[in-house]
């Protein structure tokens, strides 16, 4: 067994998959849901792969809920190591940040907007909400 | 969002989504504004999860960043005065399609899809309506020439208007997708008008000729694009795999985005060819110009 430590709060439900390599390189995964997990979790050693979490307020983060219109991969898939010897951190959740940057493109000035987790990624409201700010 | 200039908000408009978390706005800066900080700052309740407000993000503006955004407009002045065909009362109606599908089409069109028609899309847009305008203009000039040598002069005008555009907003050739979309837009236009004209040699009809241009308008487009991204990737043989795997998805879909994208330069070019067909000077340059069967000018009663 081996210790997940969360840094970040207001987390719903946490969406991991733990990855089983077979003979010949297969890999398979078996999906594993933690409702308001503690700060700390402990898990089997192994490689699980980041999902996606669902937030207080139905803000999203993740592989599950970051796809475009187009059906993009828009973040690949971060892969956690648990192991015995030392615990894994994973930055995740609240406090979120809104983060502004602006530049010139002609007479027009571009802004891009998004809202950062904890670890610094990007999330969006579930609900469909976030279309219009 | 709202833009601030030092403590007075000057703008406030609603950040898009783009895609999942994503969201952009596009601001044309106003005339009023010549120079100074501009402070911007977006606002959105996080529900107590965090600061509502983001950190503001600041651009320097200059009163030079305004004029390279009227260079089309002084092209077409330029034009109107300098060909001296165009100085007549009925050769200014030009400006009706012009002023139409800038400053009327254009920025309805960006309200109602703000994501979908970004600021790459209205370089380009301005870019295409200005250069057509400006062919028109000295479309006396080129139907004096031989047909060769008028489709070279045609293509070379038409990229000097789009290096000048480009440089206007990134300052080097290299960068950005508006030289290779506007070279393939232009192309296609260019070609499709001379094969038009080729249809129509023999019986010519304002219909028929639109008709004839519902044809060509595609083929012109996909060659256009296709001959365009052939050039780029020849000329960038160094470049980045998007740029294969750019051309190798535009290709996976041709048909369907030659036909759209034909569909869009088509109800572009309507405001041109309604002026073509009825006022006297642009249908005798149009005749001369594409080697039309000559018939009478419509009258201005028509």
């Amino acid at each position: 067994m081996g210790q997940l430590v969360i840094e970040g709060e207001a987390i719903e439900r946490l969406s991991l998959a733990k990855t089983i390599r077979h003979e010949g390189g297969f890999e398979s995964v078996e999906p594993l849901v933690l409702q308001q997990p503690a700060r700390s979790v402990s898990l089997p050693a192994g490689e699980f792969l980041f999902k996606g979490v669902v937030l207080k307020g139905g803000y999203v983060c993740g592989v599950e809920y970051h796809l475009s219109a187009a059906g993009v991969l828009l973040r690949g898939q971060e892969r956690l190591k648990i192991t015995a010897a030392e615990p894994c951190l994973l930055r995740i959740g609240a406090p979120l940040g809104p983060d502004l940057h602006a530049y010139r493109h002609g007479r027009m000035i571009v802004l891009e907007y998004q809202v950062l987790d904890a670890g610094g990624a990007a999330t969006l409201r579930q609900d469909g909400s976030h279309r219009r700010r | 969002m709202t833009a601030y200039r030092g403590d007075q908000a000057v703008f406030k408009g609603p950040l898009e989504c783009l895609f999942g978390g994503h969201y952009t706005y596009s601001w044309r800066v106003p005339l009023t504004i010549l120079g100074g900080p501009l402070r911007f700052v977006a606002s959105w309740d996080l529900g107590g999860l965090g600061p509502s407000e983001s950190e503001s993000a600041t651009i320097q503006w200059q009163w030079y960043y305004h004029p390279p955004g009227f260079a089309g407009w002084m092209l077409i002045g330029v034009l109107l005065v300098l060909v001296k065909d165009n100085r007549s009362r009925q050769a200014w109606t030009i400006l009706i399609p012009f002023l139409l599908l800038t400053e009327i089409v254009w920025p309805m069109a960006r309200f109602l899809w703000p994501v979908l028609l970004g600021q790459q899309q209205d370089l380009l847009f301005q870019a295409l309506v200005t250069a057509w305008t400006a062919l028109w203009l000295v479309s006396p000039w080129l139907a004096r020439c031989r047909p060769a040598a008028a489709i070279v002069l045609v293509l070379g005008l038409a990229a000097t208007l789009g290096v000048v555009a480009q440089l206007g907003v990134y300052r080097r050739l290299d960068s950005g997708p508006f030289l290779p979309g506007y070279s393939a837009l232009i192309l296609a236009l260019v070609l499709a008008f001379v094969l038009c004209g080729v249809s129509c040699r023999k019986t010519f009809r304002p219909g028929r000729f639109l008709a004839w241009l519902l044809l060509w308008l595609p083929l012109g487009v996909g060659l256009g694009i296709g001959c365009t991204f052939a050039w780029w990737n020849w000329h960038a043989a160094h470049s980045s795999w998007w740029d294969l795997h750019l051309l190798y998805f535009i290709l996976s879909q041709f048909a369907l985005w030659s036909l759209c994208i034909a569909g869009i330069l088509y109800v572009v070019n309507l405001p041109f060819m309604y002026l073509a067909f009825r006022c006297p000077p642009y249908w005798d340059r149009f005749h001369r110009l594409l080697r039309l069967p000559t018939r009478p000018p419509p009258t201005t009663d028509d």
